[in-house]
């Protein structure tokens, strides 16, 4: 298995990226290729120029700091800021991948992973013997074949959620300038666009944390098969600050999923009813059920959605109990 | 007097380790010829399809594009198959394509790359034909059959009924009557190495075929006949293979495809698979249905077993007869059995064809004995370990189906299993969710009746040993990982009292060896380790004559001593190095040559299938597993594995905690994780190793590998096998620890957590059921 013939550009500087993004209508961007790679060389969306970001130091902790798009997730996994300041970021890339896939993986990527399905996360054989799908050649969507509806290939990125729940502010950086825009709206439901308000030529650069981000506790429990290796098939992210210390009244809430969509979502409406209250088993195991009823997972990838619907409930009731101290 | 010291039992690491894990080993890979052409596959895209013209006019407009190979071509129509009573394979469609992903057409292109690119665009005209998917479809009569020789206008591919002892009064006299109806999904072998191999024609009209396989004979056998080539015309070559497990014990078309793109375009063509494309390959283990009843008296006596297995084929026949007779008879041991009735049926199914995988035939059916003995332990309030053991087959035996059992070490494997684990102090004793369990095992250390009829013996070994005194071992014994060269080296030191570093296996190469009938049914160590033996015997008689002449003394009284030197019993101070003792015997004769060979004894019964199952011994196991259930998702968490294994002997005591461990996490992928799983169309659609789950390191608990020696009385040095019995028993060990765990049996595998997890919850509400009547 060969990647297909392409240009590589390897800029040093984020002015170099911008003058190859507007000379270049069709291109990719490169983080650690763990993903992207992947893809191309099953022929998926090809693109015959590519955007190295390897060698920016905007993305790397010089100047992106702890948090910066570019750091690989080994570099997450043991970066001692990110254990002291938010310490589940760490936690949760370390249940990303493989520890040799972490080596080169990047934060940025992960945040970015591409949608899967498994009628798009195929060979360019086999998806000529199956017609394709939205996402790749064709013009339906083999999930929920609805004509000119939109792609529900399933996002798998561990780091959304927890970062959501530390409320997390995503910067981005275009020929006009930086801008940031808030994690939890960086996302669009659409398995290929799969960003909202995605301007030419941008890219994340980092992660912005707010001031009040280490008062936060945050779990996060994500669904798999085996102990290493596999994407979520389902992921809930659940933050709470106290009222008066760990364990008391919780004042504010988020909880987050990934892996039940197109994009991490935040459920804003369920973390609600955790404020005001203190934490219980029966509490944590209605606001499970509860998500259990929202989420939609689709058919596309390993594990059934009955299933994973079921464990939205679970994942959801023991990250609520494990931000008690006594967990 | 310095005896020489046995190397038997002790531990060193395999003789290739250091070229292996230093990347100086040459794989298929990394091998290259001048000239050569890399060739791709053009595969069906339908499940079932008459192919009616391969067009390559777009492809041929590619850099590079040498050649285009299509169905109707010379030679791809001729068929082939390992077992010469299904030979149904052809190397491209005659005129059909069986399965969505089947070879179509090839071509052969410069470059890697330009081959790929022309693959993509070669036009297939087909017309799709109904295909067949569901095995119990395909026992209904159609106007398409699969196969032309498929039985009764159906797509049935082979019927096995036999039937020993009144089971129908053992089962009527029966206090306790277990099992049930059980479902397998189909698995693959998940082997390291891709498929590969290189076809080169040779100036002098010959073709040399370097290929990863396990079987070189019968390749060579295979591309004789595809070929139309007389088989001396032929060279095969197996470099070193990257693992195999029964998924390169085949000939394959690809390889048939190699050779004739090779012919055609007079330049070597290297072909190697990508991973799906090894996913639709597969002759993985088959799909399987089964249903199996066991019987016993009060006392815990087994009366009888009755057993029905349907298993799927997929588009060819491979060893499929061997597996439809294996589902039954393996399941004669290790347990005494006075009535014994069974039924497979193998069918045709537009699928990837399965065929041999580590353990083949008997893992599955284990599954389901295993089970029905738990529960039958339980019924009759039995410690599993103690009905196992009181129906234990005796040594020096023969079973119903005339298995004729010598050596065993089972009794040992469950005292030493059982004694270890801790399983008196655990088994219903630990808390919700922990739980113990016990599976046992049996399995052929070779299959005594060749594939082919012939009165050539199943392995034979050369040794040619020259002035340098270095000790070259010719076998076709291939080694695809599990160490059989370091075997037949140690063997051969054995027998010729020299250190084992002094021997150099070439075992690999049709030209120079000579027949070995390869690496499948776990019969190396024992067919080919025989052989080696008594090659090393030769030579050393050999020595004997030497030392004589040396000194006067008589040659039988020469004996092995230390640090490669004979020594007379008679006079300790009579020592002859093995270098002159070697000079001596190279005088006026040239290099000492020598062979050995081994056939197994005539064995079994007179009737239909009777030479299904029969083996000059068979190995035993009993495997303990304790696990951690989270009721609450049903994942399974196995904590630990208490591996005992009766070998024979243990020649490697390294080499065989390898193979226990090895086989263990197979098994624990096949238990828990493993499954192929296709789309409606017949499409695969795991065919990755992101998708398809064999577990982690982080998954595999510790294992505990218990060795027990049985000292089998016709093994090289006493030894067994010990590669692929160890699998089956770790499936139902972990079965019936779920159910020591939290109360539930499953009837599918793998057991993922969401099957678990539907048991768990079928099981609530029955009880609630229950719970709410007045």
């Amino acid at each position: 298995m060969r990647v297909p013939d392409l240009q590589l550009h390897r800029p040093t500087s984020l002015d170099e990226v911008f003058a190859a993004t507007q000379r270049h209508g069709e291109y990719d961007l490169l983080g650690g290729g763990t993903d992207l790679l992947c893809n191309y060389k099953w022929r998926l969306n090809v693109r015959p120029q590519v955007i190295s970001l390897r060698h920016l130091p905007e993305l790397r902790e010089e100047l992106g700091g702890a948090l910066a798009a570019g750091r690989t997730l080994y570099e997450v996994e043991h970066c001692s800021i990110l254990q002291e300041l938010c310490p589940e970021v760490p936690r949760a890339a370390s249940k990303i991948a493989t520890p040799l896939i972490r080596r080169s993986a990047t934060l940025g990527g992960n945040l970015h992973l591409d949608t899967r399905c498994w009628h798009f996360n195929q060979t360019a054989e086999w998806r000529m013997a199956h017609d394709s799908c939205l996402k790749a050649e064709a013009d339906q969507c083999r999930v929920q074949p609805v004509p000119g509806d939109v792609c529900v290939a399933t996002y798998s990125g561990d780091l959304a959620p927890v970062l959501m729940g530390y409320g997390a502010i995503a910067v981005v950086a275009g020929p006009e300038g930086e801008r940031s825009v808030a994690l939890k709206d960086y996302f669009a439901l659409d398995g290929i666009r799969r960003f909202a308000d995605r301007r030419s030529g941008e890219l994340m650069v980092r992660l912005d944390l707010p001031q009040d981000a280490s008062e936060w506790t945050v779990r996060y429990e994500k669904l798999r098969l085996r102990a290493t290796f596999d994407f979520p098939e389902g992921g809930v992210a659940v933050a709470v600050r106290w009222t008066d210390g760990p364990g008391s009244e919780v004042a504010a809430a988020r909880i987050a999923t990934t892996a039940y969509d197109s994009i991490p979502r935040l459920h804003e409406d369920l973390a609600a009813r955790l404020v005001g209250r203190c934490i219980e088993e029966e509490l944590a195991e209605e606001l499970g059920a509860s998500l259990r009823d929202q989420v939609r997972p689709m058919k596309n990838t390993s594990m059934s959605p009955a299933y994973r619907k079921k464990m939205a409930r679970v994942l959801c009731k023991r990250a609520i109990l494990a931000c008690l101290p006594s967990s | 007097m310095s005896r020489y010291t046995s190397t038997v039992g002790s531990r060193f690491p395999l003789i290739d380790s250091m070229e292996k894990s230093s990347g100086q080993g040459v794989y298929i890979e990394d091998m290259r010829f001048s000239g050569m052409l890399y060739a791709r596959l053009v595969r069906s895209t339908e499940a079932f399809a008459r192919i009616d013209e391969v067009d390559f006019s777009q492809a041929a407009e590619i850099e590079g594009f040498v050649a285009g190979l299509a169905p109707g071509e010379a030679g791809t129509s001729n068929t082939f198959g390992v077992l010469p009573i299904s030979e149904d394979e052809t190397p491209l469609p005659a005129p059909n394509s069986l399965y969505s992903g089947a070879i179509v057409a090839a071509v052969a292109c410069e470059t890697e790359v330009g081959a790929r690119e022309a693959a993509l665009r070669v036009q297939v005209r087909s017309e799709k034909l109904p295909a067949t998917l569901r095995p119990k479809d395909a026992l209904r009569e159609t106007d398409h059959p699969i196969h032309s020789n498929a039985l009764a206008g159906t797509n049935l591919h082979k019927a096995v009924d036999q039937e020993f002892g009144d089971v129908d009064g053992a089962f009527e006299g029966a206090s306790v009557v277990t099992g049930g109806e059980f479902v397998f999904d189909g698995i693959n072998h998940g082997f390291t190495e891709p498929i590969g191999c290189i076809a080169v024609p040779e100036s002098n009209g010959r073709l040399s075929l370097y290929s990863a396989t396990q079987v070189p004979h019968y390749l060579h056998r295979a591309l004789a006949k595809v070929l139309e080539m007389p088989i001396h015309k032929i060279r095969v070559y197996k470099p070193l293979v990257g693992g195999g497990f029964g998924g390169k014990s085949d000939p394959f078309p690809h390889e048939m495809v190699a050779a004739l793109l090779a012919r055609k375009t007079g330049r070597p063509v290297k072909l190697i698979f990508d991973r799906d494309e090894v996913f639709l390959n597969n002759h993985g283990r088959h799909p399987t249905e089964y249903k199996i009843q066991v019987a016993a008296d009060q006392e815990g006596r087994l009366l009888g077993l009755d057993a029905h297995s349907r298993i799927d084929g997929g588009a060819w026949g491979s060893f499929g007869v061997v597996t439809t007779y294996y589902n039954g008879v393996l399941s004669q041991g290790p347990y005494r059995l006075p009535s014994f009735r069974y039924s497979g049926r193998r069918v045709y199914t537009n699928k990837p064809a399965s065929g041999a995988m580590r353990g083949h035939g008997a893992v599955n059916a284990r599954y389901a004995l295993e089970t029905a003995l738990d529960e039958m332990a339980e019924r009759l309030k039995l410690d599993p370990f103690d009905l196992r053991a009181q129906n234990a087959l005796p040594p020096n035996t023969t079973t119903l189906n005339h298995l004729r059992i010598t050596s065993t070490g089972f009794l040992e494997c469950l005292e030493r299993a059982r004694e270890r684990s801790g399983w008196d102090q655990k088994f219903r004793k630990m808390p919700f969710g922990r739980g113990i369990g016990l599976g046992c095992g049996f399995y052929i250390s070779g299959s005594a009746l060749p594939i082919h009829r012939t009165r050539t013996p199943q392995s034979t070994v050369h040794i040619k040993i020259d002035v340098d005194g270095g000790v070259t071992i010719h076998s076709l014994a291939a080694d695809i990982g599990q160490g059989s060269d370091t075997m037949l080296a140690q063997c051969v030191a054995e027998a010729m009292g020299v250190r084992i570093d002094r021997c150099r296996v070439m075992a690999k190469d049709t030209d120079t060896a000579p027949i070995d009938l390869g690496s499948y049914s776990s019969r190396v160590t024992f067919m080919a380790g025989n052989a080696a033996l008594r090659t090393g015997e030769a030579v050393f008689r050999k020595m004997q004559r030497a030392c004589a002449r040396l000194t006067g003394r008589s040659a039988e009284g020469f004996v092995k001593g230390a640090d490669e030197t004979y020594v007379h019993l008679d006079d300790d101070g009579v020592v002859i190095p093995f270098m002159d003792a070697l000079r001596e015997a190279l005088a006026d004769n040239g290099a000492l040559i020598a062979k050995g060979a081994y056939i197994a004894p005539k064995l079994g019964g007179a009737f239909k299938g009777s030479g299904a199952g029969l083996s000059p011994s068979y190995s035993y196991q009993a495997f303990v597993a304790e696990v951690e259930v989270d009721p609450e998702t049903g994942f399974v968490r196995v904590e630990k594995i208490w591996a005992a294994h009766d070998c024979g002997k243990a020649l490697n005591r390294l080499a065989v905690e390898g193979q226990l461990e090895g086989s263990v996490h197979m098994g624990m992928g096949q238990a828990l994780t493993e499954q192929m799983l296709y789309l409606n169309n017949g499409q695969l659609r795991n065919g990755s190793f992101l998708d398809y789950k064999i577990p982690s390191p982080v998954d595999t608990p510790e294992i505990e590998a218990i060795v027990v020696e049985s000292n089998d009385p016709e093994g090289p040095l006493g030894a067994k096998e010990c590669g692929e019995g160890a699998l089956a028993p770790i499936i139902p060990a972990i079965g019936n620890a779920i159910y020591d765990a939290v109360g539930v049996r499953l009837h599918e595998v793998p057991m993922t957590p969401e099957r678990i997890l539907k048991a768990l919850e079928r099981k609530r509400k029955i009880q609630e059921k229950a719970g709410a009547r007045p």
